[in-house]
């Protein structure tokens, strides 16, 4: 009997086989007469249900989310560029994904005494990524102190790596007065900086 | 008592693919992909908060980190503010969102439209979030600060924000943008004119 089984060219699925004489690429799925199987199309999809079949569906993207904060003001009235306190730390899981970036930086003021204004930029670890905010607080023709409240921006970028990635801003005073410019202004405002990672 | 060569075989070796068998004996617990003519391939469970998803030239199937993203609600608000006092007043712009898993983090995406001040030296604006009756982040501040007697507008303030509620699934959480006038000599507005439109986005964000 089993030798006669062995012999067989192709052990159907009620004798416990495939009922095919190749396995098709993909997820092998059940049915009456001969295994089928869930195709890895199209990219980036995922394995979902919806009531009677399963299928590869649009899978979601957002891989983590990470926050950094800080309230402590601080003030310059030079042209170099200053870390303003506000950083975050992410781990990519996937070397190809993309890490989005929000950014508020809050209590954002230009003081008062020259026509001097505040310049905000990102940067991951010593690379300048973008200036997103320039010309802040500017007044003219008066000296006078001004705010705009907090400054916002996002920028989207490709790490390639696995390891911790620390983006942070920075801030400069420019203009050429002698007055400052200020951030998270009398500690009373938080800046946040958000780091999301992107599945490619 | 001794078997015969055809039981022999059946108990040793798997039946092949090409007599309709698997190639191989799969592990319990395991996916089986199929592979053409050869044995099948056997996808162990992965980690935690991974899923099976197709690569990224859709050529295979693989394990990876699943989506941290799992839900989005928004709403906005477009009624002008007028605040005059420095005790903090409700701003009228609002979200609401039911958590799907317990712990879960709410990522929000605020813009506040039409923000600006009327000509007092003296008077700027402070904005902050409340999640259910509770101040969590304050932001905006000073804004609309100008060192002269003349209206300042500084269009829109923005902030993104990522709570932490440390709540069960089913929890109803409710944010609101709530605006006060610091020192309250003048006047602080919001959707100026009701021509402008404040949003708020919340975004659940798995643990």
């Amino acid at each position: 009997m089993a030798q006669k089984l062995l012999n067989h060219p192709l052990l159907p699925i009620a004798k416990g086989g495939s009922g095919r004489n190749n396995l098709p690429a993909g997820l092998l799925t059940s049915s009456n007469l001969a295994l089928g199987s869930i195709p890895p199309t199209p990219a980036g999809s995922v394995l979902k249900a919806d009531g009677t079949l399963w299928a590869a569906k649009p899978g979601g993207k957002i891989l983590q989310v990470v926050q950094g904060l800080t309230s402590t003001q601080v003030m310059t009235n030079g042209s170099a560029w200053l870390d303003t306190g506000l950083q975050v730390t992410i781990t990519p899981l996937l070397a190809d994904s993309k890490i989005l970036l929000l950014i508020t930086q809050s209590g954002v003021i230009k003081l008062s005494g020259s026509s001097n204004w505040l310049e905000l930029s990102l940067w991951r670890d010593t690379t300048l990524l973008a200036a997103f905010g320039k010309v802040i607080g500017y007044v003219a023709p008066s000296n006078a102190a001004a705010s705009a409240g907090s400054q916002s921006g996002s920028f989207a970028e490709q790490p390639n790596v696995i390891t911790p990635v620390t983006y942070r801003t920075r801030m400069s005073c420019a203009g050429g007065g002698a007055s400052g410019v200020v951030v998270q202004h009398g500690n009373a405002a938080t800046s946040v900086l958000i780091a999301m990672e992107v599945a490619a | 008592m001794a078997k015969r060569r055809g039981q022999q075989s059946l108990v040793l070796a798997p039946l092949p693919v090409g007599q309709g068998g698997l190639g191989s004996v799969p592990a319990a617990g395991n996916l089986l992909l199929g592979n053409g003519s050869q044995p099948i391939v056997q996808v162990a469970p992965p980690p935690n908060k991974h899923s099976l998803r197709t690569n990224s030239d859709g050529t295979a199937w693989t394990t990876a980190p699943e989506c941290a993203l799992l839900q989005v609600v928004s709403s906005s608000y477009s009624t002008a503010i007028a605040c005059t006092s420095s005790t903090w007043m409700f701003a009228g712009l609002q979200g609401a969102i039911v958590t799907k898993l317990a712990n879960s983090k709410i990522l929000m995406l605020v813009n506040v439209a039409g923000c600006g001040r009327t000509s007092t030296v003296s008077t700027w604006g402070n904005l902050a979030i409340h999640r259910n009756g509770t101040s969590i982040h304050n932001f905006g501040f000073p804004f609309g600060y100008l060192e002269e007697p003349y209206d300042c507008s500084v269009g829109s303030i923005d902030t993104n924000y990522l709570d932490t509620p440390n709540v069960p699934a089913g929890t109803s959480l409710n944010y609101q943008l709530w605006v006060a006038n610091v020192p309250s000599t003048g006047i602080v507005t919001l959707h100026w004119a009701n021509l402008c439109t404040s949003t708020m986005t919340l975004m659940e964000v798995a643990a």
